[in-house]
């Protein structure tokens, strides 16, 4: 599965890192390249998104589907696929629609782990 | 605020031939599409028009880009932030 993030990763240029993440920030799954910013991989960065998540859901819109979080260096892009979370963490010169547009791709392996974690 | 653009791209699309066109921003994410143009595509048209645009960076203008297919042709081209594409039928 690793090896498998690892080839969509090397689709687009600037991606650092893909997670797959439980509400709490834990790592399900991980693939990310030395140049991923430290900090971003920490379950206390990863977590706050879910509580975004959460507060974006009351703004009468329905629920959050995904959330892209462009800053200086990097950009961020989040997929809501509860319980877990999908996170992408690139440069911030990196195409952002072509990061939202990996959401289908990650959509089966997202799937498998969303029914391992289910039955856990 | 997204008056000016939309009556251009209806300019555009009321062309005849024309089955669809989109408008993207630099980090491909989609302004306008109007017909046969997906907006997620927007992302893979930046995409293309970067890559082509290395191929010659030197050149003074962004290259037109044309791919065609059984189904329509698209025509791209980028200026200073923005890209658009235009889809039409097969000639």
């Amino acid at each position: 599965m690793k090896k498998y993030l690892h080839e969509i990763m090397s689709q687009i240029d600037g991606i650092h890192a893909v997670l797959i993440t439980d509400r709490d920030g834990v790592p399900v799954l991980k693939a990310a390249t030395e140049s991923a910013p430290e900090l971003a991989l920490r379950p206390g960065f990863l977590t706050t998104v879910g509580m975004a998540t959460d507060q974006a859901g009351k703004l009468g819109m329905g629920k959050s589907q995904r959330i892209a979080c462009i800053y200086g260096k990097y950009q961020v892009i989040h997929f809501n696929r509860f319980p877990l979370m999908v996170s992408m963490i690139a440069s911030s010169t990196a195409n952002t629609g072509m990061l939202l547009g990996l959401e289908a791709e990650l959509s089966s392996l997202v799937q498998d782990l969303k029914a391992a974690v289910d039955v856990i | 605020m997204e008056k000016p653009l939309d009556r251009c791209l209806d300019e555009v699309f009321n062309t005849p031939g024309v089955t669809g066109v989109l408008c993207a921003d630099a980090q491909g994410l989609c302004l306008s599409s109007k017909g046969t143009a997906h907006p997620r595509a927007a992302g893979v048209i930046t995409s293309l028009m970067k890559q082509a645009a290395q191929l010659e960076p030197t050149a003074d203008n962004l290259p037109v880009l044309r791919l065609e297919s059984e189904s329509c042709n698209i025509l791209i081209q980028g200026k200073s932030e923005i890209t658009l594409a235009v889809y039409k039928t097969p000639e």
